[in-house]
């Protein structure tokens, strides 16, 4: 797998990371106002970023959440298990 | 005494919730009780991922025992 | 409803072939204090949680859980998906062969099968927290178990990241018993 789509999984990696340790935050702290404005960031930014990863390698959600337009490209390898870091 | 006995209710206030902070319970026997983590600052995306937490406060990495 | 994201929680890597690694860390997959267990322990569990605070970290945990479950298995996958028999037989590794050849399985290190046994789901929102709590801290104790086994710097960073969930877990739970004893106080005199 190339670099270009390594460091682009890892940053999804880290900004999907952020937003579950906010979530579990607000979880037991759901009046934290500046948690949540932080969490709505980083989802904004995690938006971004998976829709520019899933323009180039095919669709990191299944059930109707990412778009694949032109083909099937879900059952596309490598699957998470098969890519080393 | 007094101040101890503030110091030691103050972590267990609901944060950010300050109507709620003069109703804050006391501690009884019998129980457990984790202090209330407040947020005040977080790693940035990255080295919170390679840290396992974003929470600076939370991180506490094992220190591998040498035999 | 869960959706599945095609991706790992955490870059995982492997530096070598390493059965008898493997031998070890699958009991974080199957064992009495692995990711398994963890996960099915929360989410049943949070049907009979008192508050919506607390029914939202059981259900948010117990899904981080499974992405734990899935790092834990590509560990043990990378690190015999190219073993040979020889390989196999010098780890110990012969008996799960015998039976999975190199197939995922859910088993402690020395071979048991998951069971249920492994976790409770008491009713009691305060007995049920408490245990998710001490789980915590087994499964915490697990990790430390395993850094010291580990002789892969790439898995040992797998697994210090997985140890750290643990921790941070553990005080979610803390925060939410919190909040269910208050309640349950609330209830007893209004």
């Amino acid at each position: 797998m190339d670099g270009q789509r390594l460091n682009l999984l890892k940053k999804i990696m880290a900004l999907e990371f952020t937003a579950l340790e906010l979530n579990l935050y607000l979880d037991t702290h759901p009046n934290d106002q500046r948690a949540l404005a932080e969490f709505n960031e980083v989802s904004q930014a995690l938006l971004l970023a998976k829709k520019d990863y899933e323009a180039y390698y095919g669709p990191l959600l299944n059930y109707g959440f990412s778009p694949s337009h032109n083909a099937w490209r879900w059952v596309e390898e490598p699957w998470p298990w098969e890519i080393s870091f | 005494m007094e101040e101890k006995q503030e110091k030691s209710r103050g972590i267990t206030i609901r944060p950010n919730d300050d109507k709620l902070e003069k109703q804050s319970f006391s501690y009884e026997l019998a129980r457990a009780y984790v202090p209330w983590q407040r947020f005040t600052k977080k790693w940035d995306p990255m080295e919170g991922l390679t840290r396992g937490t974003i929470f600076p406060e939370l991180y506490k990495p094992y220190k591998r025992d040498k035999y | 409803m869960w959706i599945y994201e095609k991706k790992l929680e955490y870059p995982v890597r492997v530096s070598s072939t390493n059965p008898a690694l493997a031998k070890n860390i699958i009991t974080q997959y199957g064992g009495p204090d692995g990711e398994l267990a963890a996960s099915l322990r929360y989410l049943t569990q949070r049907y009979s949680m008192p508050i919506p605070q607390a029914k939202a970290i059981l259900t948010d945990i117990g899904t981080e859980e499974l992405a734990h479950m899935e790092i834990v298995a590509a560990l043990v996958y990378n690190l015999i998906k190219d073993a040979s028999i020889e390989q196999i037989k010098r780890a110990g590794l012969d008996g799960y062969y015998a039976d999975h050849d190199r197939a995922l399985y859910f088993v402690n290190a020395v071979g048991n099968p998951w069971t249920a046994t492994y976790i409770q789901s008491k009713g009691d929102p305060i007995a049920d927290l408490y245990e998710d709590m001490a789980a915590e801290q087994k499964a915490r104790a697990t990790y430390e178990y395993l850094i010291q086994l580990s002789d892969d710097p790439d898995v040992t960073d797998a697994l210090r990241f997985l140890r750290e969930r643990e921790v941070v877990h553990f005080q979610r739970f803390g925060e939410a018993l919190n909040l269910v004893q208050d309640y349950m106080d609330s209830k007893k005199f209004f």
